[in-house]
């Protein structure tokens, strides 16, 4: 009880130091603070997914970027800020749904597989559907219809709150009975289902809940950033998501936040190194070697000659 | 002959196994008798390089044993049966046969005195091992150890699940294992075979032997097992 | 009809690729548990190895074999020297291990090659009814008699009872005597060098570009989950339909459309068979 007490009152106390933050910075850093919100949203709703239910989710980004580009391609068609929002809403169940439905149906490696074909489909299309989507060019979100209208300390309040309820959510539901019968699920399928629990809908049901966190965090990104392209939806957008939830620990929430927020400061960083995609994938293959569990939980491995042997605790459902 | 002095033995940070002493000696069968959890199999495990090994000494037919590749065992003169998953499958039963053969470069001609001794393998010979029943893949499976001669047999409860006529058969079985002159630890949870069968036993208890009998008694079957 | 027949053919040589790629993916999953994200920069390797030794040998056939093999020793190489480390590691950690892989080697191939497409003339000239260039049915026959040595290897001589004893059972093999790790190198080996086989045959025909891999990643990881992760024979199958299909869908649209549409086809088999082709054998 004391615990969650003091864990409500850090909780507040950061999210109050978090809102005030914008007052002391300029506005380059504000807005800068702003995409990384949304971004750790992303992040929070990929770990319900990995780190809570053994979803190894690769196509992340589906969920996210679809409905940001629903949202933009309504508001530039319909000039009416209720259609668009209406638009990305749909496309979010849609998404959700879709998807769920076909990852779920291939169990365990399928559904790496299904997700990250789902992203790239979608990233063909989003390049290809030049009618539609812009293509090669992207698409704008006009002014009108975003919060560009507002100051960038608003809209990051605006942002902060909307990704703090929904963080929220994820947050609690994870301490819920539902989040327990996830992590059953995460640890052993087959005993939850001896037990009488239907795993498929289970997991189907969180792969929905997560994506529509994922959309929500979209449409705040069309709403704050405007520029939409197909990057947004594609493989490339996704894995880097996976890692920034290993990177920080699955199964924490915070972790994955971190670890967004050290990826993409990294890169922004490594960006002018030539050949920078090889550090980024040297920066994968050290994460998974040796930081399985993520930073947030980093512990010193104890030396493992490398070794194959027949029965060892098996990782598939702890990571 | 095998000896086994001050083992601990688990897998990765558990430790199940804790100074576990036992010795097994040529031409001798040997029970290990305990709960469920005890640490039995992980015993035969812990010598096969399947469990890790966390202290103490192994030693086979006089010499130590350092090697903890399960793929050595075989040519090190270790057979062993598993409880579970014993044999591939996948593979025909003749496929079962050969793959030790194929392991060890030893010649295709010893499947036929095998065949002789197991006629129903014969019979199945071309069939999906997967597909066999629950008492004919234990044949299978000690068929395969069989065939490579080993000096210590190291059998993890095989009688689990099979209906009389073939627990006799696996007695008959192990019997003659110990005629060739083999070391045989037998785990096993079927008291009148332990009974039947075993020069001596040993009663384990959490992750530790605690006694030996030669001969068998209700006080400590109970003792060890909770049954009279 | 003559375009039918000709559609038809067609189908059978783009399969062949991908069925070449896709192989390799299976078996390495089947085998030693591993999702290799980085497959196709096994195959963008062969393509790449191919066209440098061409360069200085002048022969195609003879760059094409050292291309596969050296293909083999790389891919292969990098994928068992993690193996050990990664033993019981859950797939994800494998995805996400072989994708740095694959930004890694895309990245280097860009560094060393240049992004220019690199181009070498077809080794045959002179066409086929119905099925166009010679060069293409002389691949497409090599193709169906490697994946047909393969088959005969793993079911009839000796090292192929005991690869597939370790993909049965790892632990029953070990207890006979089977060192897994062999099989491991064997495997990864013959993976790496198959993707490799398909890259350097596509040189001549696609030319030799970095990102050539994702693209024939895409394709090659639908066809293995369709014919059942593991599963050759669902593998094999599911790679005809798909290039069928594909061939036949860029008569009539952009070719990035007939991939999308041949992805959400396969996709829709997998929903319809939940372990996609293998039910059917």
């Amino acid at each position: 009880m004391v615990r969650h007490a003091n864990r409500a009152a850090i909780a507040f106390a950061s999210l109050a130091a978090a809102a005030v933050a914008p007052l002391w910075l300029p506005p380059y850093f504000v807005y800068l603070l702003t995409e990384l919100v949304i971004w750790a949203l992303v992040a929070i709703s990929l770990d319900l997914l990995i780190g809570y239910s053994g979803l190894p989710s690769f196509g992340h980004a589906v969920f996210f970027g679809v409905p940001a580009y629903a949202f933009g391609i309504a508001a530039t068609r319909s000039e009416s800020f209720a259609i668009a929002l209406a638009s990305a809403l749909l496309a979010i169940v849609a998404v959700s749904v879709l998807v769920g439905y076909l990852a779920t149906r291939t169990g365990g490696v399928g559904y790496i597989v299904v997700t990250l074909l789902c992203s790239f489909a979608f990233f063909i299309g989003a390049f290809a559907w030049t009618a539609l989507t812009g293509g090669e060019n992207g698409l704008y979100v006009p002014a009108e219809m975003s919060m560009a209208s507002l100051s960038a300390h608003a809209r990051y309040l605006v942002v902060l709150g909307i990704g703090s309820l929904a963080g929220g959510f994820a947050w609690w539901l994870t301490k819920s009975p539902y989040g327990l019968v996830l992590l059953g699920i995460k640890a052993n399928e087959r005993r939850m289902q001896a037990m009488g629990y239907r795993t498929q809908k289970y997991k189907f049901q969180i792969t929905v809940l997560a994506g529509a966190i994922a959309g929500i965090a979209g449409v705040l990104y069309a709403l704050v950033v405007r520029t939409l392209s197909a990057d947004l939806v594609g493989p490339e957008l996704s894995t880097e998501a996976v890692i920034w939830v290993l990177l920080g620990g699955a199964q924490t929430l915070i972790g994955p936040v971190l670890g967004a927020a050290l990826f993409i400061s990294l890169k922004q960083i490594l960006n002018n190194i030539p050949a920078y995609p090889i550090l980024l994938g040297l920066l994968f293959v050290a994460v998974v070697v040796w930081a399985p569990s993520g930073l947030v939980k980093l512990r010193f491995p104890r030396s493992r000659l490398p070794r194959l042997r027949a029965t060892r605790i098996d990782e598939r459902t702890q990571d | 002959m095998l000896e086994l002095e001050g083992v601990d033995a688990g897998y990765g940070n558990v430790r199940i196994l804790r100074g576990v002493t036992l010795r097994v000696a040529a031409g001798e069968i040997v029970g290990l008798v305990g709960r469920n959890g005890v640490g039995k199999s992980t015993t035969l495990r812990a010598v096969m390089g399947l469990a890790d090994r966390m202290a103490g000494r192994i030693r086979v037919g006089g010499r130590p044993l350092a090697e903890t590749d399960p793929s050595r065992m075989a040519s090190m003169g270790i057979g062993y049966v598993a409880q579970h998953r014993e044999i591939c499958p996948e593979l025909t039963v003749e496929e079962n046969l050969r793959v030790p053969l194929f392991a060890s470069g030893r010649p295709l001609q010893r499947i036929a005195p095998i065949y002789e001794r197991f006629p129903r393998l014969r019979e199945r010979a071309r069939q999906r091992a997967g597909s066999l029943s629950g008492g004919e893949r234990k044949i299978l499976a000690f068929a395969r150890v069989m065939l490579l001669e080993p000096s210590v047999y190291l059998i993890d409860e095989p009688t689990e699940g099979l209906m009389p006529s073939a627990v006799n058969e696996i007695g008959t079985l192990v019997g003659e294992m110990r005629s060739s002159g083999a070391a045989v630890l037998l785990v096993e949870q079927d008291l009148d075979l332990i009974r039947s069968l075993c020069d001596r036993v040993y009663w384990m208890n959490v992750g530790h032997v605690e006694a030996c009998t030669d001969t068998f008694d209700a006080a400590t079957a109970e003792r060890y097992l909770g049954v009279k | 009809m003559e375009q039918i027949a000709a559609q038809l053919a067609n189908g059978l040589v783009v399969g062949t690729t991908i069925a070449l790629t896709a192989l390799g993916l299976t078996l390495v999953f089947g085998i030693l548990h591993i999702v290799n994200l980085s497959h196709g920069e096994f195959y963008m390797m062969g393509a790449y190895f191919t066209w440098a030794a061409h360069s200085v040998l002048g022969n195609f056939w003879a760059s094409a074999a050292l291309a596969a093999l050296a293909t083999g020793l790389v891919g292969g190489g990098m994928l068992l020297a993690f193996a050990g480390r990664l033993a019981g590691a859950s797939p994800l950690r494998w995805a996400l291990l072989t994708l740095g892989f694959g930004y890694v080697l895309r990245e280097l191939a860009q560094l060393v090659f240049g992004t220019d497409f690199k181009l070498v003339g077809l080794p045959i000239e002179g066409t086929v009814p119905y099925f166009g260039g010679l060069y293409r049915v002389v691949v497409t026959v090599a193709s169906i008699a490697m994946i047909v040595a393969l088959a005969l290897f793993l079911a009839r001589t000796r090292y192929g009872v005991l690869i597939r004893a370790v993909a049965s059972n790892r632990e029953a093999a070990a207890v006979a005597g089977v060192s897994a790790y062999k099989v491991y190198a064997w495997i990864a080996f013959i993976s790496a060098a198959l993707a490799g086989a398909a890259g350097a045959f596509m040189l001549p025909i696609t030319s030799a570009y970095p990102t050539m891999g994702l693209e024939i990643l895409i394709m090659a990881f639908v066809v293995v989950v369709v014919g059942g992760m593991g599963n050759i024979r669902g593998a094999l199958v599911a790679s005809l339909v798909a290039g069928l299909l594909q061939s036949t869908l860029i008569l009539v649209m952009k070719p990035s459309f007939a991939t999308i549409v041949v992805l959400c086809a396969l996709m829709l088999v997998l929903v319809v068979r939940r372990e996609g082709v293998r039910a059917a054998w």
